[in-house]
């Protein structure tokens, strides 16, 4: 019997998060205790996710769930779900910080039947026509999809480093759109001007990692890595798509694998590969934390792998060190205002 | 979520709240265990009545009772428990349980006041602001379904209009921190259907903006699958007056105060909002269980057919059927009802119908303080009349486990105890066509008065009864022609057929078939819409038949029969780790105490049954780092065995419990548990508040306080009895 693990999943409720709890129970042997800790907004939806995971796990002993509602939008709730981990557990072992999510108003379909006409692969990997809206700020006066992506996730790994220290990791889910995301600009670290918020908060959250990673595994031996999960069909834009468009988007994938795609990994069971290979099998001195990002990829019969990226420039890590110094301000003003709340 | 334990000051005196003098405050009850706390102005009065321990423990006064010496053994330990626990037995024989938890309780009954123009007593306003602010949450300042939960709309909004109709200005600091949570939250359109209700009743929104509640579907023929009176027994009392009510759309006339809620309760300008559009509205943090889409269908179905369709004659004469079926409720249960929401309805239909000075009404009035609980916090509204004869049975039959009623020092405690127990056994039947099953013989969960008897409170009770009742010194109170009724009615109310074969329910036989939760309307419950199979009744069951069984002979071959299908009910519900889900406790620790008692009275343990071997592993895998176990609430939310942030007192007595009367082989994993039990006792005996202990339709928690005083005693006193030899060092 191997010691008690404990993983906290954000966002589990969706495709990739529920995809990468199935992946854990799948990599980690059933001989060692582990706790899976979901995050929710709603009760509802974390016991669904809990109930969902029990089937799947069928009679695994030594198995045990919790669940934490977490509203990634308000750094008070946040706050209150660090307290609760701490006061629950003494340590995390893997913390997926993939919940997330981009203000989308849907797809631009006649933008998307030229762009995929005209370099359908390049279309299928790096897509322009999803639509974003530009603006909306949460309710704590922040870029509302900055502070889901990027910031949430930092306040989050501040507020409860004290259990990851030691051998933790912590795993962050990025995209492949975070390419065609805009340069990094300093005057908009917030990207409530951008028209892009969720691509461009992709890329942010990689210069978040490039900012920390190398610190944190030295001083804290907090292991931070960042993975992408390929392309595969999740949540994120369901609310856009009917039957016959899945049906639809699901066959261009596969065709975009056929033509030669590694990403198109097309489950979010496959698109869970890197996320969990890091937590579970990555070997920090074989897998470097820094200047690496994992991704889950595919070859033509559908056979997935972990494949490495390593394009971090000089200015990447300009910007970062400026990504970072505005986080910790934003950290800062957050405590501030939990402390006010609550007196 | 989970709110932090009492710290002095309370919250209440750090933002200065006016506060009674809880030297003031007494409980008097009667015979049959009615709770009424009264508040003494007259100096004389107060000196002539000294206030109880219990009175002392639960207002948070120092209870005066001595330090004991200290126990080395934990039999002397059980003991030490057992003489703190006995100074706690009220005079009449009976246990007194501050029944809180549920934190959407206080609206309705004060609801009830402001449309009856009935004055709240000062004494409650201030205490009630006062409950209100010290369990409000500590960041937002809202409230939850329970004091446990996170806030959410429905106790916000619900407990908002309570705090301002008791008297606090929406200036103070805990009105404005409130709303603030309750803006954020949207305001009180979302929520959910109950507080729809109460909203509409006192006029903070409108009737059209509430899901139907055809009181139409009682005319039904009884024979019709979802007819009402199919339904589990709280669903269909207190749908039945809110059909009244919503059918008649009855409305307190509008003032000053609740205008000026009218624009506190939401974001926008109450005349501007279209409630027709907020029927569905129904807050995410709130649902627990969401509509089905054939509910959604029926509903809108239901307003048309409201509008246009319904005869006259319909409506007339489902308000007939109504009134007289809520008059019966009121007669069966001597204005108590079978829980404090409909207890707070039937009296506003009364109201409506018979007017402010009728019998029945002010026999209503009198019945609201049987609800209302005076504690250290404030005063509270219980989740029923209180925990009387469950609390009372147990108490007993621990004494006579760890055989300590052979001890002079108990025996007054015992013959009292079994006086209350005689008293409120049911000495007659339901009044006919009530939809009630036979009760006489049975004993309730709280009081004879409330006349509702539930499977299990039966069965332990007569279990507590045979039990004090071999004592030697003890004289028969309930002869065996009093307990064979009782016997009648546990195996008529056994599951048959298609639901759950050899099962137990609640309070009934189950009646309909549980497709109808499709219709569930609550938003905030599971499981509420008809009788449900519990492990635990059935446990219970078992337990009392079967110790029944070994000391008469009556109708033996029903009786053996009843217990073996019970017991192969039972077996059927572990789950495949070897746990029981428990509806009533928390959680799995509790099912588990109950399934393998019952198991052992049928020679089934460790030693040689599968089942109690995989319950036991179940159990000793759990167990904590200190030789505890404790279960969070959020167990009952998602059916899985969810770990507590520290051990519980209480968890760790049940899990002990179960694995001794299994006997389980490992001795040193029950010298764990009861170590830690024993370091948890004070100096006086007692053991300390810890986390909430029950629960009811899987989401609202409830609190169960005298469970940390007999489970653990008990736990020690069968440590005590079954390893004589073994030292704990």
């Amino acid at each position: 019997m191997g010691t008690k693990r404990v993983a906290v999943i954000t966002g589990a409720n969706g495709g990739l998060g529920y995809a990468i709890a199935c992946r854990l129970l799948d990599s980690i042997p059933s001989s060692v205790p582990l706790t899976i800790v979901i995050t929710a907004r709603h009760l509802r939806k974390a016991v669904e996710t809990i109930s969902r995971l029990r089937a799947y796990a069928k009679g695994r002993d030594l198995l045990t769930f919790d669940y934490v509602l977490l509203d990634l939008t308000s750094v008070s709730s946040i706050n209150e779900v660090s307290n609760q981990l701490l006061s629950r557990y003494t340590h995390i072992d893997y913390l997926f910080c993939n919940a997330g999510g981009g203000d989308f108003t849907g797809i631009d379909w006649p933008g998307a039947f030229v762009e995929i006409l005209s370099g359908p692969l390049n279309a299928l990997t790096h897509p322009h026509f999803k639509v974003e809206r530009c603006g909306r700020i949460s309710r704590d006066s922040l870029g509302w999809v900055f502070q889901m992506n990027v910031f949430a996730n930092y306040f989050l790994m501040k507020q409860i480093s004290t259990l990851l220290s030691g051998g933790g990791r912590v795993i962050l889910i990025s995209s492949i759109e975070s390419r065609i995301a805009h340069e990094f600009n300093p005057e908009d670290i917030q990207l409530t001007h951008s028209d892009q918020p969720y691509v461009d908060s992709k890329k942010s959250l990689e210069l978040l990692h490039t900012a920390i990673a190398k610190r944190w595994a030295d001083e804290l031996g907090v292991l931070i890595y960042i993975t992408h999960p390929g392309i595969c069909h999740t949540s994120i834009m369901a609310e856009y798509l009917n039957f016959l468009t899945t049906f639809g988007m699901l066959c261009l994938f596969y065709i975009a694998r056929w033509i030669g795609s590694p990403w198109h990994v097309v489950s979010p069971y496959n698109g869970a590969l890197a996320p969990v290979w890091a937590a579970v099998n990555a070997v920090p001195e074989a897998d470097p934390v820094e200047g690496v990002t994992y991704a889950s990829a595919s070859d033509r019969l559908g056979r997935c792998y972990v494949k490495r990226t390593d394009d971090v420039t000089d200015e990447d890590r300009k910007n970062a060190a400026i990504l970072l110094e505005e986080l910790d301000k934003l950290v800062q003003d957050s405590l501030e205002r939990v402390r006010l709340e609550s007196s | 979520m989970s709110r932090p334990a009492l710290t002095r000051p309370l919250r209440s005196e750090r933002v200065g709240l006016a506060q009674t003098d809880p030297l003031r405050w007494r409980l008097e009850t009667d015979k049959v265990g009615r709770f009424n706390w009264v508040y003494i102005r007259d100096d004389d009065e107060l000196k002539r009545r000294p206030q109880t321990p219990y009175e002392k423990h639960v207002l948070g006064l120092e209870t005066g009772l001595p330090e004991l010496p200290k126990a080395e053994t934990p039999y002397d330990a059980a003991l030490n428990g057992l003489r703190f626990f006995k100074e706690l037995q009220l005079d009449k024989g009976l246990w007194a349980c501050r029944y809180g938890g549920p934190m959407f309780l206080l609206i309705g009954v004060v609801a009830a006041h402001y449309l009856t123009k009935t004055p709240v007593p000062e004494e409650w306003k201030i205490e009630i602001i006062r409950y209100l602010t010290n369990t409000a949450h500590p960041i937002d300042g809202g409230w939850g379904l329970h004091s446990e939960d996170k806030s959410t709309v429905f106790g916000t909004a619900c407990n908002y209009v309570v705090i301002r109709l008791m008297g606090m200005s929406p200036d103070h600091p805990v009105a404005v921190k409130a709303r603030t949570t309750l803006h954020k939250f949207g305001g009180a359109v979302g929520c959910p259907h109950w507080g729809k209700v109460f909203l509409s009743i006192l006029n903070l929104y409108e009737w059209d903006g509430v899901n139907p509640v055809p009181p139409d579907l009682w005319v039904l023929p009884d024979w019709v699958p979802f007819h009402p009176g199919k339904w589990w027994v709280h669903c269909r009392q207190v749908y039945l007056p809110m059909g009244y009510l919503y059918s008649e759309k009855v409305k307190a006339p509008l003032d000053p105060l609740l205008e000026s809620l009218r624009s506190e309760l939401y974001i926008s300008s109450y005349d501007l909002i279209d409630f027709s559009k907020h029927r569905n509205n129904v807050s995410e943090i709130d649902i627990y269980y969401p509509h089905t889409k054939i509910l959604n269908f029926l509903n809108s179905a239901m307003v048309i057919c409201e509008k246009f369709l319904r005869p006259d004659w319909l409506k007339k004469k489902a308000k007939e059927v109504v009134v007289d079926l809520i008059r019966k409720e009121n007669q069966n249960s001597d204005f108590l009802c079978v829980g404090p929401i409909n207890n707070v309805l039937n009296a506003i239909v009364i109201f409506c119908e018979e007017g402010p000075n009728s019998k029945s009404f002010l026999r209503h009035k009198e019945r609201f303080a049987d609800f209302m609980y005076m504690s250290e916090e404030g005063m509270l509204m219980m989740g029923t009349n209180g925990v009387q004869c469950w609390d009372t049975s147990f108490a007993l039959q621990t004494i006579c486990t760890i055989g300590a009623g052979d001890l002079p020092e108990f025996r007054e405690t015992v013959k009292k105890g079994l006086e209350f127990l005689d008293n409120s056994q049911f000495t007659e039947n339901c009044v006919p066509g009530s939809y009630r099953d036979y009760r006489l013989g049975c004993w309730p969960f709280s009081t004879k008065d409330q006349g509702y008897t539930v499977s299990d409170c039966t069965a332990e009770a007569l279990k507590a009864v045979l039990m004090v009742q071999k004592l030697p010194y003890v004289e028969t109170l309930v002869s065996g022609e009093r307990i064979h009724p009782a016997i009648d009615v546990l195996l008529s109310l056994q599951n048959r057929g298609s639901f759950s074969p050899g099962s137990f329910a609640s309070y009934e036989k189950i009646r309909g078939t549980p497709l109808l939760e499709l219709l569930n309307p609550a938003e905030v419950f599971g499981n509420i819409m008809v009788e449900y199979p519990y492990v635990e009744c059935s446990d219970s069951v078992v337990i009392g038949l079967s110790y029944f069984r070994d000391h008469s002979s009556y109708r033996r071959d029903e009786v053996v029969q009843a217990i073996n299908d019970a017991v192969a009910y039972i077996k059927s519900e572990q789950d495949i780790n070897g746990g029981w889900y428990g509806s009533w406790g928390i959680c799995f620790t509790y099912a588990a105490m109950f399934a393998i008692e019952a198991l052992s009275y049928q020679g089934e343990v460790y030693a040689n049954s599968d089942v109690v071997r995989k319950g036991c592993h179940f159990l000793a895998k759990r167990q904590e780092a200190d030789g505890g176990w404790g279960e969070s609430y959020r167990s009952c939310e998602t059916l899985t065995y969810v770990p507590h942030e520290q051990s519980q007192v209480v968890n760790t007595a049940w899990a002990c419990l179960a694995l001794m009367l299994a006997g389980y082989p490992d001795v040193e994993v029950i010298k764990r548990g009861i170590r830690l039990i024993m370091s948890r006792q004070q100096p006086n005996g007692e053991w300390k508040q810890e986390g909430i202990e029950g629960v009811f339709n899987r989401s609202c928690m409830i609190e169960y306080p005298n469970y940390k005083f007999y489970f653990p005693i008990k736990a020690l006193g069968i440590f005590a009895k079954k390893y004589p030899n073994v030292t704990l060092n």
